[in-house]
């Protein structure tokens, strides 16, 4: 629809078309993006658990997602941070299908935030930490509607409502299912977790102790 | 030309509306939410309201609730633009046209920014 609206007012204010195609390529580039990434979801699904995993330095899988989620949150308004400094031994994942789910949760998070008004208060970072439970990988922003029983309810009433997360974002927020779709196929899933006292949606992973050189 | 509040969550659509609605010559007002748009109503009195309905915490339900409550904002147009097809609204047709003063309903997806265009000076332009 973004597409569709600004096409047209392009074609109605024709000095401002130099904008306007710098949109379209955006908001097209982000559902090209999206579509993959369902359809990658799918597809996983349809394997069953059988992707070739490798070593995997989540640090890069989290710069790449950024990179790429870059364009979506200027046209938000939406900050973003990255915290992935941090020396964390490699995981072991199948790398496109993780960069594929980050940046699923990505869209769907700097959705939400724009939809809440409070972008400029409220960066999006993504970000990694150890914890006793293994490598900790996710998004985060201070937004305390991230709970454990609103993730739960939303899990509950997705595709059966329009709005599964109500608290957290006016749109389906379906980035957030592709997102856990994708890890269930690695044998993790989205979890509700904090990085800094912030709230955001992460991923636990397996570290490879074996691989672990620093 | 109007003074237009436009309640819009998606901030890249709302930016489409607002330019276009600006380069007609009206004044706009974007809000994401229920509540900042009643705040911003309160700041800058709106000649139109144009309003989408799921919106984030409160719902735009309970946006015109609130807004109708209010003597001096009882006559303000609102029209109502949003993801929900109006078949599935077809039961909350009364509350919305006759309880809650709603101008109009359209389906986003099919509703043409040329049409917005118009909608809007109909509706603010004295008869």
């Amino acid at each position: 629809m973004h597409i569709a609206r600004r096409a047209e007012l392009s074609r109605l204010h024709p000095q401002a078309q130099g904008q306007s195609l710098e949109d379209i390529l955006i908001s097209s580039e982000t559902a090209l993006s999206l579509i993959d990434n369902y359809v990658l979801s799918l597809q996983a699904m349809a394997r069953g658990q059988d992707l070739i995993r490798e070593p995997v330095s989540v640090s890069a899988v989290l710069h790449d997602a950024a990179h790429e989620l870059l364009p979506a949150a200027k046209q938000y308004g939406v900050t973003l941070e990255l915290d992935a400094g941090a020396k964390i031994e490699p995981v072991s994942m199948h790398r496109t299908s993780l960069q594929a789910a980050f940046v699923s949760l990505g869209h769907a998070l700097i959705e939400a935030l724009a939809s809440t008004g409070a972008t400029a208060q409220t960066p999006l970072k993504l970000a990694v930490h150890r914890s006793r439970y293994g490598v900790v990988a996710g998004l985060y922003c201070g937004r305390e509607e991230i709970t454990v029983e609103a993730f739960r309810r939303s899990q509950l009433l997705q595709g059966n409502v329009r709005q599964p997360h109500i608290n957290l974002s006016a749109a389906a927020g379906a980035g957030v299912f592709v997102a856990d779709a994708l890890l269930k196929t690695m044998s993790t899933s989205l979890k509700v977790s904090r990085h800094h006292k912030q709230c955001g949606l992460a991923a636990i992973l397996p570290p490879l102790n074996q691989l672990q050189l620093v | 030309m109007a003074h237009v509040l436009l309640v819009e969550p998606d901030k890249p659509l709302a930016d489409i509306y607002a330019e276009a609605l600006i380069n007609a010559g009206h004044t706009v007002d974007i809000r994401a939410t229920a509540q900042s748009a009643v705040f911003a109503a309160d700041d800058h009195m709106p000649d139109i309201v144009l309003l989408e309905l799921q919106l984030t915490a409160h719902s735009g339900i309970e946006f015109l609730y609130e807004f109708r409550t209010y003597h001096e904002w009882e006559h303000i147009p609102i029209i109502v633009t949003s993801h929900v097809p109006a078949h599935e609204l077809q039961s909350s047709h009364k509350l919305l046209k006759e309880q809650l003063g709603v101008t109009a309903y359209y389906y986003k997806p099919q509703l043409r920014l040329s049409d917005l265009l118009r909608l809007v000076k109909d509706a603010t332009t004295p008869s």
